[in-house]
């Protein structure tokens, strides 16, 4: 293997890509693994980008139609992501609320007492 | 003329028409409006998929679409072959019955007028995994499905649906990621994206054995295989009852059709007989451990989705026999799927049924529902014989077929899993019917207040469908058989 | 021995994951550099198309020509999102656009906005010809509009149908040019080459719009906590 601008690239967006995985599965935070994701999603982009770059004189439009898809397809991912966290956020201070309230709240535990095991 | 519609305009149809809808509901905002439109094209769309199944499995050649004009590897084919025309015909046959039950599921719920855009977006997403020919098009299709399942969940906007959601987003963001990676290293080496092409290329080497494996993984996410399983269980019982029903039935097979594309039809020479067999062990213990799972299940719906689990395991059994009588296996897996696809949908549905008579699914208090809840209790028997694989039912000849073909194989030990995987399929789906025939302790034990099982006709349409496919087998298998 | 298992149990797990993503990089790293890269037939092949196209760019092509259906899917992803996260009631009232404050931020936001609707424009128009396009374009609107939202200034009642419609819009213009050239010619989602520069800019100018109102819900639905 040859030392080209190319390969340094495709060698960073390995380690990149290694950085969002650690990212996504050392994380119990939900948002933190949403941030993971993106790392991974953009070093995708990356490796695609270094290989259309291969022949300099001729840079293959195809990956760059990918990754322009592909960025939009991820915003839309993680908004929907963010907003569902944001929801969730919701819940949890209404919860807390409740609580501050000193209110019983025995009734809303029955509710969310449900199997989510392995969760995350 | 029939041929001409079929040939041009019907492959296109089955993407622009579910998308249409979808933005007639989601700008009018209507709910009677959408309801109606949406029951006729449920119907124009089974009838479009049913007049494409006849031409594919009659002429034994795939339609082939090339979107604009544009030869692969420039442009995108769409195709339609015997395993895809057969999973359209489902998905618009469950569809329709589906949006039969969700016209009177919601009741003047504000969460219609979001459910029904969605709803067709999400068909839209199967329709388009189903006919897609072209990887980097399929990972759209799989976002769009992906993303539009979390929505529909989600909408249901209690605690645990939103949580449940949130996993199922990351657990799907996730798997399709690591399916773009695999498409991103297949392309750096081989520059095409077309499936055809792709697989007249592909050599065993290294890169590509990544790829093959970084797509499995994806996809084994998705599919909710043994080990990568636990997000389904909670995100398919707390969506509403049309949701799960879909999702169980129909959106975990969308992300089989893949792996099972990838494996068999486009990256073939990378797959050897250990990575089929470590496919096939997977498949054994999702079957055990699901099935293990559901019978200390509490909740009626959460019992269904660790049956799904369970099901998918009956899916890869059929890997290993793959390399031995390719064939039979794959006809064993349309069978399975279809079989699978109807029962469970129709069983969600009368699930939901139950869920919003009684007020709760807790199965400990659901004794004696049979009597006020006949219909549904009936749905149930029937797609529990065929999720058990009774005789005259479709689950019955697809156990069968991969039996056979396990015999025939020498490969004894799957055998063995289906056997056990009857058993305890019997004996959990026989711990509900037990409870709903037992008279409840107290008469008064179950208050309901209004019964209407009028919804589950589309239910027991897919219960029927569930029986007529195990009458017919000879037949339908030597039909689908004949046309690879 | 028992105690130390259960008591670092998360170091435990985590180390073992620090290792095998050590791992599969090591193997991802050899196995990618293992194979050449592809000899590149499909740039030249999209080159000698390009005069069919209508437009110059070849990456536009790309997007609207060769591979329009992915991007007829990526605009149906978007909006999915749009109908997930979009208020049916909302919980703050809608102020009208009425500049009442003086804050530091309108003061930006009078200074920008103009200058950042003509760079849009301009993003917009080029599209055809150099790297520009919808998405950019509507990047920059949904800017202006929330710096608007960080100036408090509420302009946007997501609940109206007009937004639903213009959210839509560039589905819609998609859909219609599909349809149109569909009847006319027979070809699924082939633009006829003299019309073919003036239907992408059509479905890009459409795409703008949607493409920056949906960018700016997706922001205030996040924002202001609503949904």
């Amino acid at each position: 293997m040859e030392f080209t601008q190319t390969n340094l690239y495709s060698l960073c967006s390995i380690l990149l890509f290694a950085i969002g995985l650690l990212g996504f599965l050392l994380n119990s935070d939900f948002i933190r693994k949403l941030l993971g994701l993106n790392v991974i999603g953009i070093a995708i982009f990356m490796l695609l980008l270094a290989a259309a770059n291969t022949y300099p004189n001729a840079v293959d439009p195809i990956p760059h139609a990918m990754v322009l898809t592909g960025i939009i397809v991820a915003a839309a991912g993680t908004a929907l992501g963010l907003n569902l966290a944001s929801k969730i956020a919701k819940f949890a201070r209404l919860v807390q609320k409740e609580e501050a309230a000193a209110t019983p709240v025995e009734s809303l535990l029955d509710n969310s007492r449900n199997d989510l095991q392995g969760r995350g | 003329m029939n041929d001409i519609f079929i040939t041009v305009f019907s492959i296109p149809a089955l993407i622009i028409l579910p998308m249409a809808l979808a933005i007639i509901c989601f700008v009018a905002g209507k709910t009677t409006l959408s309801r109606i439109i949406s029951v006729m094209s449920a119907m124009v769309l089974v009838a479009i998929c049913a007049l494409q199944a006849g031409y594919v499995l009659q002429q034994g050649a795939p339609i082939e679409l090339i979107v604009g004009g544009w030869q692969p590897p420039l442009g995108i084919k769409l195709s339609i072959n015997a395993f895809s025309a057969i999973m359209l015909l489902m998905t618009s046959t469950i569809g329709l019955a589906i949006t039969l039950y969700s016209t009177h599921y919601f009741e003047n719920d504000d969460k219609e007028a979001r459910f029904w855009p969605l709803w067709w977006l999400l068909i839209t997403a199967l329709n388009g995994v189903f006919i897609s020919s072209d990887i980097f098009n399929t990972y759209i299709m799989l976002e769009l499905l992906g993303l539009s399942a979390v929505s529909l969940i989600a909408i249901q906007g209690t605690q645990q649906a939103l949580q449940a959601s949130f996993q199922y987003l990351l657990v799907g963001l996730f798997g399709s990621l690591m399916y773009l990676l695999g498409v991103a290293i297949i392309y750096r080496t081989y520059g095409v994206l077309d499936n055809q092409l792709l697989a007249h290329l592909v050599e065993s080497n290294l890169s590509m054995q990544l790829a093959l494996a970084l797509i499995t993984l994806g996809m084994m996410m998705k599919c909710a295989l043994f080990p990568l399983h636990f997000w389904l269980p909670s995100a398919h019982s707390n969506a509403s009852a049309p949701v799960s029903a879909m999702l169980s039935a129909l959106v975990v097979k969308a992300a089989f059709f893949i792996l099972f594309n990838f494996w068999f039809e486009i990256l073939t020479p990378v797959v050897t007989t250990a990575a089929v067999t470590i496919l096939g062990v997977f498949g054994a213990m999702a079957v055990i451990y699901g099935s293990f799972r559901a019978f200390t299940s509490p909740r009626l719906k959460q019992l269904i989705a660790y049956s799904t689990v369970a099901q998918i395991g009956y899916l890869f059994l059929a890997f290993p026999l793959m390399f031995v009588a390719p064939d039979l296996a794959r006809t064993a897996i349309i069978y399975f799927i279809v079989a699978h696809g109807c029962a469970k949908a129709a069983m969600f549905l009368a699930a939901g049924v139950i869920q919003k008579t009684v007020g709760h699914d807790q199965l400990s208090q659901l004794q004696g529902i049979a009597a006020q809840l006949p219909l549904s209790i009936f749905v149930f028997a029937v797609t529990s014989a065929s999720l058990i694989g009774l005789p005259p039912s479709g689950g019955f000849i697809a156990k069968w077929l991969l039996l056979n073909n396990a015999v025939e194989a020498g490969q004894w030990w799957w055998v063995v899993t289906l056997f056990v995987g009857g058993l305890l399929a019997s004996a959990y789906l026989f711990r509900v019917l037990n409870l709903a025939f037992t008279t409840p302790a107290q008469e008064s034990a179950i208050v309901i207040s209004s019964v209407s099982e009028g919804k589950l006709l589309g239910a027991v349409g897919l219960a029927i469908i569930t029986i007529i496919i195990g009458l017919n087998a000879m037949w339908l298998t030597n039909l689908i058989t004949s046309s690879y | 021995m028992n105690d130390f298992f259960t008591n670092n149990r998360q170091v435990i797990e985590k180390s073992l994951i620090v290792i095998l993503v050590s791992l599969f990089t090591g193997f991802f790293i050899f196995a990618l550099f293992n194979q050449p890269v592809h000899n590149n037939e499909l740039q030249a092949l999209a080159v000698t198309h390009l005069d069919q196209t209508g437009v110059t760019n070849i990456v536009t092509a790309v997007l609207l020509n060769y591979r329009a259906y992915d991007t007829l899917l990526e605009f149906a992803v978007f909006l999915s999102v749009a109908i997930a996260v979009l208020p049916y009631i909302l919980d703050t009232p809608v102020l009208k656009f009425k500049l009442q404050e003086e804050s530091q931020v309108l003061l930006v936001a009078k200074a920008f906005i103009p200058l950042t609707i003509i760079m849009a424009g301009y993003l917009l128009w080029i599209g055809s010809t150099k790297p520009g396009g919808a998405f950019q374009a509507a990047a920059l609107l949904a800017g202006c509009l929330v710096l608007l939202s960080l100036a408090n200034v509420r302009v946007i009642d997501f609940t109206k149908l007009r937004y639903r419609l213009l959210m839509s819009t560039g589905l819609i213009a998609f859909l219609a040019v599909i349809l149109l050239f569909n009847i006319i010619s027979g070809v699924f989602l082939r633009f006829p080459l003299e019309l073919a520069g003036i239907s992408i800019l059509a479905i890009e100018f459409f795409a703008t719009f949607a493409i920056a109102l949906i960018l700016f819900l997706c922001f205030e639905s996040i924002n202001k906590g609503h949904a």
